[in-house]
């Protein structure tokens, strides 16, 4: 008791003289962490609500506890399967077809020998990513439509002209692919950087023992890309439940939901659009300990198998 | 790319990567070409070729007029330049601030800081709690509702660290043995620096300030506070032109005809300038993913 104390006094002793000493480098820290607290962190403490029963009107964190009724009413809800499902074939589709298209564009260009070529196809495959995604859903809700560029195409090879977004069936398809467009020349970037970092003398040796280019490719492009193939399989792996709200949001209609309804769509419609605050933040904090869950799992094999970890 | 002393004729091979690759460019180009082209376009006329265009058809500037009539457009690009101008000074600002100190090693509560920050990354109160607490203290519809969050990114706030992290530190000791103190050092020889990884700042939270548009549609009722974005939303995704309404004259051709010029008149700038800058947004990307 008194030896605590005593080294209770003398942390305090050395914490003073530390804020005394660098006084003028934590009061440069307070107005950001004062935004952290603000943003960050009063929002974690206001997950109270989520085993409360809060309607507009009350004190804040002051209504009636119910424990886990949200979480079960959720779990035994007809919701609660689709909106799993949805979120994760969602997610695993853009990943499966997704992820293998920037990385086959970047061992493609590997091989490109006249630069200005290589940096205007990369110059233009960036584009998409600095349109604002309201514009790239804009664009895709366009050419979808009835009469739209697609079904215009479809027409022209003797099809049916189809409702995309209003048939289930098109509403992940059409996501997957659009975000392959959309994506796959920025996402090709780490593996470029990665290709440029192997050891030309191996490519150079490769030659001379008549080695085509396939074999080259295969035996050392791609097995000295391997760290980076495997570290960011798992971060996407990693993040897989936390699909992102915006794209689904401007994309999805009532008659899609029972495809494209996914757990952050659904949280925004019975928040704040019913404001069902509480049970809404009941699902919400189901999926952010589930990412969490996901995240760290995700760093802990990347940790066993590499030797790094994610961050 | 190689630098075999033997300079290798044009295979097949390279024939069909080089198609791939252009197929590919066609492919991304080719919606933004197309959204340009209707936009100039007759719409009837554009409409009736079958909606497939190489070049425009038949010219016309009547959609470009009503989006420059439409008030809600020009108050939405003063809006978001307001928006962008504001929130990025305070955004470099303070992850500079931020970063400095937790750069150096002689900080004791560095790492207990650190992970205060770096917790927000993987666990955060969610949209409902978050949308509570900005109720509560009572800032929605107000501009501060767009400013504040985001204040800080941890992503930015790590590539800042490790920009000040580089500096050696030979420097500062100089300094401060010719009596400077802290904030003298950050000031005048830390941030000067620094600039190209300032810029680089800019840059990233601007980007993302100019086409942000969720929280705005969380927290701002009033739509004369409403940035670009947000009012490009209402016409392209929820097909309200505006004018429609009003004159009650508005065939479908020319409805769809504003929607390409308000994409034209809301994407331009970034279209413009990307080029130029894309190698800064890249060096961002590798920093990220090397240690995100």
């Amino acid at each position: 008791m008194d030896s605590s104390k005593k080294t209770g006094n003398s942390l305090g002793k050395t914490l003073a003289k530390e804020f005394k000493r660098n006084w003028v480098l934590y009061v440069m820290m307070v107005p950001a962490l004062i935004y952290f607290l603000l943003y960050c962190y009063f929002p974690m403490f206001g997950l109270v609500i989520a085993f409360q029963d809060y309607r507009v009107g009350d004190p804040f964190l002051g209504g009636k506890f119910v424990g886990f009724k949200h979480f079960t009413d959720f779990f035994q809800s007809y919701y609660f399967g689709r909106l799993l499902k949805n979120t994760f074939l969602l997610s695993m589709g853009v990943l499966i077809f997704g992820y293998p298209v920037p990385l086959i564009f970047a061992l493609l260009l590997n091989e490109v020998r006249h630069l200005k070529f290589k940096k205007l196809a990369q110059t233009i495959t960036y584009l998409p990513h600095f349109i604002s995604l309201v514009v790239i859903c804009g664009l895709i809700l366009d050419f979808t439509k009835m009469d739209g560029l697609i079904n215009t195409l479809i027409k022209a090879c003797g099809g049916e002209p189809i409702p995309f977004m209003s048939k289930p069936e098109w509403f992940k398809p059409v996501y997957i692919i659009s975000d392959i467009w959309s994506s796959f020349g920025w996402n090709s970037i780490i593996f470029i950087a990665a290709l440029l970092g192997i050891d030309q003398e191996q490519y150079e040796a490769a030659s001379l023992d008549g080695a085509g280019r396939l074999k080259k490719i295969l035996y050392i492009s791609i097995p000295g890309i391997t760290p980076v193939i495997m570290t960011t399989l798992l971060m996407r792996l990693g993040r897989v439940m936390s699909l992102g709200f915006e794209k689904v949001f401007n994309l999805y209609n009532a008659s899609t939901y029972e495809t494209a309804d996914i757990i952050s769509t659904f949280v925004y419609r019975q928040g704040i659009l019913n404001a069902n605050y509480s049970s809404a933040a009941a699902i919400g904090l189901f999926n952010a300990v589930i990412n969490l869950a996901l995240v760290m799992a995700a760093n802990r094999i990347s940790k066993k198998l590499t030797e790094s970890s994610l961050w | 790319m190689r630098t075999g002393k033997t300079l290798k004729k044009f295979g097949l091979s390279d024939c069909v990567i080089y198609a791939i690759i252009l197929l590919l460019m066609i492919a991304t180009l080719y919606p933004v070409w197309y959204v340009a082209m209707a936009s100039v376009s007759d719409p009837v006329k554009a409409y009736q070729s079958g909606g497939v265009l190489v070049i425009p058809k038949g010219i016309q500037w009547g959609g470009y007029r009503h989006v420059m009539d439409n008030k809600e457009i020009w108050s939405g690009y003063g809006n978001t330049i307001f928006y962008t101008v504001a929130a990025t000074f305070l955004n470099v600002v303070l992850t500079a601030a931020l970063a400095y100190p937790l750069s150096k090693k002689k900080l004791m509560l560095r790492k207990p800081i650190t992970m205060f920050i770096m917790f927000t990354m993987f666990f955060n109160g969610g949209m409902i709690p978050t949308y509570l607490v900005m109720n509560k203290i009572g800032i929605l519809n107000t501009r501060a509702a767009v400013i504040l969050p985001g204040l800080v990114s941890v992503f930015n706030f790590i590539i800042m660290r490790t920009n000040f992290e580089a500096i050696p530190e030979s420097l500062e000791e100089s300094a401060y043995l010719d009596g400077a103190d802290d904030w003298t050092i950050f000031w005048k020889i830390i941030m000067p620096l620094s600039k190209s990884t300032l810029a680089m700042m800019v840059l990233f939270y601007g980007v993302q300030h100019w086409s942000s548009w969720f929280n705005e549609m969380l927290y701002l009722r009033d739509r004369g506070l409403w940035p670009l974005a947000l009012i490009t939303r209402e016409i392209i995704i929820n097909s309200s032109t505006g004018v429609a309404a009003e004159s009650g004259t508005m065939t479908m051709e020319m409805s769809e005809n504003i929607k390409y010029c308000t994409i034209m008149v809301t994407t331009l700038p970034i279209l413009c300038l990307y080029p130029f800058l894309q190698k800064y947004f890249v060096k961002g990307q590798m920093a990220g993913a090397v240690k995100g």
